[in-house]
């Protein structure tokens, strides 16, 4: 005996089954070599692992839905720090074509902290037994951090022959202070380097503390302050940023390109010019 | 000097539409007037998909038939990727509509609002392209519900 709803079960399955058909070929097939800022993490995706940043992370302005970033305080400076402060014009006052951000008119590295906070989008985290990279997708570029339980270094910028010279990245030690919280602290900075987009400065003994904190599978912050006597009359936040974990584990290209922003500058930022009330204006 | 003038000119003559809208200030954007300035039937001639940002070259005429040379930015390409922009967007020949905010120094250069092409479709800048004008940012998601 045939039963009464047998008819009207077929046709709903038939119809669940074109719907998913026409889905289907709806959706073009996805490329495992090209980030898709649609695809977002579902969710927290569960506890975060223990004692693990590794993997590829989504920042501020990756379309991934990454909650928005906390911006620097304004810091208390030091005479000279404030005297140093007064050269340099930011692009956010002075637009590009009256800035002396040499990052904005040469591309030059931003540097730490610096690049921690500006244009920080894409982020990818590797681990190895003795130290720990932080890749950059803006400008392609990679940081290397000790956790063999070295000590900062205390000679960096000095005339002595056994000195270490500054670099743009400086020099880094990280441990975990919990399972999910991980305390990088720098220093050695290229005292060239702005600390921040508005033009804060820093010198070479500067020490800048990072705290990544993965709150999730999905979920990564990072807290930034900075101490520097030479310049400021007390340690101050750069910012705090937030990541979200990318399914596919894929970035795109994104970085400062000289010639390119040379072109850009005499075609369009030099023309456009600078506010002309900008010098009135605080940074 | 004779770019300023051309400007200065087409808006006089009521070629071009300033839309009035609060001021606010933006960072990197001071330099650029906080009114949109519309330019119809607008002729692309170039479109650099380039950083820091992606420059659209177009010439416009004003009420005498002059044509006016413009070229407006707009945001690096990965993030105009992120909301519906390609490197074939806009090519040379197109006929489009372009909202921007002009430099304040009169120079024929400005900061895109939006564009919108023949279809009708529109493509927004990152940060100053919301429709709310007065230098608002352009948020999709608020567009799609999609957070």
């Amino acid at each position: 005996m045939r039963h009464p709803y047998t008819g009207a079960i077929a046709g709903v399955a038939g119809v669940l089954v074109l719907a998913a058909l026409a889905a289907a070929q709806g959706d073009p097939p996805r490329s495992p070599w090209k980030y898709y800022p649609m695809d977002r993490a579902v969710g927290d995706g569960g506890p975060a692992p223990k004692r693990d940043l590794s993997g590829t992370w989504a920042g501020p302005s990756s379309g991934a839905g990454a909650p928005r970033s906390k911006a620097e305080e304004q810091p208390s400076l030091t005479p000279l720090g404030k005297q140093l402060y007064d050269r340099n014009k930011p692009i956010g006052k002075f637009s590009p074509g009256g800035t002396n951000d040499p990052h904005t008119r040469y591309c030059d590295p931003f540097g730490v902290p610096q690049n921690m906070v500006q244009e920080i989008r894409g982020m990818t985290i590797a681990t190895l037994p003795n130290r720990t990279f932080v890749l950059l997708q803006y400008m392609d570029l990679w940081r290397e951090v000790w956790t063999d339980g070295r000590t900062l270094p205390t000679n960096v910028g000095g005339r002595g022959r056994d000195t270490l010279d500054p670099k743009y990245n400086g020099y880094s030690v990280g441990r975990w202070e919990d399972d999910y919280t991980f305390v990088v602290d720098t220093t050695g900075l290229a005292p060239q380097t702005w600390a921040t987009k508005s033009g804060y400065p820093h010198s070479v003994e500067a020490k800048v503390q990072e705290r990544f904190h993965r709150t999730s599978k999905h979920d990564l912050s990072l807290t930034i302050t900075m101490d520097d006597p030479k310049f400021y009359t007390r340690p101050f936040s750069i910012g705090e940023t937030h990541f979200r974990w990318i399914p596919n584990q894929q970035l795109d290209d994104f970085t400062c390109i000289p010639s390119e922003v040379q072109q850009y500058l005499k075609e369009m930022g030099d023309p456009a010019g600078s506010d002309p009330d900008a010098a009135r204006r605080p940074n | 000097m004779t770019a300023k003038l051309l400007v200065t000119s087409a808006l006089g003559l009521g070629l071009l539409t300033m839309v009035s809208a609060p001021a606010l200030a933006h960072h990197g954007n001071a330099a650029y007037e906080d009114t949109i300035t519309e330019f119809k039937q607008a002729t692309v001639t170039q479109f650099a998909w380039a950083n820091p940002h992606a420059l659209i070259n177009f010439d416009a005429k004003d009420a005498k038939g002059a044509v006016v040379h413009m070229v407006v930015e707009t945001a690096a390409p990965q993030a105009l990727r992120l909301i519906g922009w390609t490197k074939a967007s806009v090519t040379p020949g197109d006929v489009i509509t372009v909202r921007m905010y002009v430099a304040k120094n009169g120079n024929p250069a400005g900061r895109l609002q939006k564009i919108v092409l023949a279809d009708g479709s529109e493509l927004h800048d990152t940060q100053l392209g919301g429709d709310a004008g007065g230098k608002t940012r352009y948020d999709p998601d608020a567009d799609t519900g999609r957070k």
